[in-house]
């Protein structure tokens, strides 16, 4: 009977985990359609339009490509830990989704500490970018990988900090809880209230995921292509999907930690009574959806910051800020609100 | 049944690198095994129950501060220093003291009655935890504050003092 349970127990999480990685897999695919035809629609172009109508099997054709094309190694390269690297970066991209729930009672793994472990996830994530960058035996990608693990390491902090606010404010290290504080709140989401929490995790966000105009360790200009330089077919294929899949896990965390997740603010339900109707996972997925099209937006818009830049505004506006949020928040719990 | 023995699997696999440790000759390569092995250390924190040591280990020390090494290395011009050709008498006054103290590590964990930490409410509601905290460790808390402000003081400072030179 016991072993039975367990087998269904693991079933199920099996099950969890393929519709998961099912979803997410195509959703980043399809956001680097989405993010070809907004950007070209934006310069004043049409986007891809050849393959299939509206060009909407390009990511097909595009996966195809970069499967079947050879495998380069350089001579200089550290064979073992160029092989590896970029197996990392999308290994521990895609193991935070499991600690992020997509529903009440859709979660694949519901720890006490979801969030603790999305940071320890984000900040191991990052060996892969250093060691892809060293192993590939190039300046240039040495160069940028060293670039990355200092912007990461320092956009952690503000990161971690803006957070704090938001687990003070729950009284939880748990998503689900942080959604139900958010739910049972006077203004139903932590981003009125911690504005500047939300401000500086959302330019964290863009650090993290090394998006413009924050995608220094990959600049075109100045490295060529960064710690992707020497990369081909699906290894380099594996880094892109890795970029995607954490602006989604980014854009989760954004909503579930400042836009109530699944939830819709009650003083929006009194003025649009129908809203109420609507399912939780399709709120959550516009809600998602509009901060994926954030990020495409901010990245046709803001050109590429310098890194002594990028650096001074980490340490000298964004700690401080994040840390001014906390005292705030603490003064507003302590006034009971 | 399955706690103790992913737990044992665990701790084998982390003697197994620590002897791993000493077989690499290049120190990224070494740098790399030590990595793992924090990141091992962490899920044993995990399989005795504690949550919270177990993301701390790996969000301070595997995810910043070995971060930091790695760096140094990269960084560092003489590239003989990137690769140890240890003697073996060296290797032996190396290897001796630390494995003993792995080994005693893990006969600890083995063979005392080590309890899982029972996590009370006060582990999971920020509030007990900061009561707890600020209450009976003062003093520990001012301490690690002013370590960890430390060096934020002395970047800034260090970049003042470039800027100024700029």
């Amino acid at each position: 009977m016991v072993s039975n349970n367990l087998f269904l127990e693991i079933l199920l999480i099996l099950i969890k985990i393929a519709v998961v990685l099912g979803i997410v897999l195509l959703h980043a695919a399809y956001t680097v359609y989405a993010e070809r035809k907004i950007i070209g629609r934006m310069q004043a172009r049409l986007g891809p339009t050849e393959v299939g109508p509206y060009g909407l099997l390009q990511p097909i054709a595009d996966l195809l490509k970069l499967l079947t094309k050879e495998d380069i190694i350089p001579l200089e390269a550290e064979r073992l830990i160029f092989l590896v690297a970029p197996l990392i970066v999308l290994t521990f991209a895609i193991v935070n989704l499991s600690v992020i729930p997509f529903h009440p009672s859709f979660i694949i793994a519901d720890v006490n500490i979801g969030i603790l472990l999305i940071l320890a996830g984000a900040s191991l994530a990052v060996y892969g970018i250093i060691l892809g960058g060293w192993s590939s035996g190039s300046k240039y990608s040495l160069l940028g990988g060293l670039r990355s693990a200092a912007q990461v390491l320092s956009y952690e902090i503000p990161l971690g900090m803006s957070l704090a606010g938001v687990i003070l404010a729950a009284e939880s290290f748990k998503l689900s809880d942080i959604v139900n504080h958010q739910a049972q709140s006077f203004f139903g989401m932590n981003a009125i209230p911690q504005i500047l929490g939300f401000i500086v995790f959302l330019i964290c966000a863009f650090a993290e995921t090394n998006r413009a105009p924050f995608d220094l360790p990959e600049a075109e200009s100045e490295l060529v292509a960064g710690y992707v330089t020497e990369y081909s077919g699906f290894r380099m294929g594996m880094f892109f999907l890795a970029e995607y899949i954490s602006i989604y896990v980014m854009s989760l965390l954004i909503v579930h930690c400042y836009f109530g997740g699944w939830t819709l603010p009650g003083w929006l339900l009194t003025i649009f009574p129908p809203l109420k109707f609507v399912p939780a996972p399709l709120i959550l997925l516009i809600k998602v959806y509009f901060f994926v099209f954030l990020f495409i937006w901010v990245r046709a818009t803001y050109p590429r910051y310098r890194f002594d830049q990028l650096m001074s505004m980490c340490w000298k506006i964004l700690i401080p800020v994040s840390l001014l949020n906390f005292l705030i928040v603490a003064f507003l719990k302590r006034g009971g609100f | 049944m399955a706690r103790p023995l992913f737990m044992s699997i665990f701790l084998l696999l982390f003697l197994a690198l620590f002897l791993l440790l000493f077989r690499q000759k290049k120190v990224v390569y070494q740098f790399l095994v030590y990595l793992v092995m924090m990141v091992l250390l962490g899920i044993v924190y995990l399989f005795l129950g504690s949550e919270f040591l177990m993301a701390f280990q790996i969000i301070v020390y595997a995810g910043a501060i070995l971060v930091m090494f790695l760096f140094f290395l990269y960084l560092y011009p003489e590239e003989e220093f990137k690769i140890q050709d240890m003697r073996n008498s060296t290797l032996i006054k190396t290897l001796i003291p630390s494995l003993l103290f792995v080994i005693t590590l893990i006969l600890i964990l083995f063979t005392f009655d080590v309890r899982e930490y029972e996590a009370s409410a006060s582990v999971y509601s920020v509030k007990e935890l900061a009561k707890l905290i600020y209450n009976q460790y003062p003093l520990a808390i001012f301490l690690l504050a002013f370590i960890l402000t430390y060096p934020m003081i002395a970047i800034y400072l260090l970049m003042k003092g470039s800027e100024s030179d700029d």
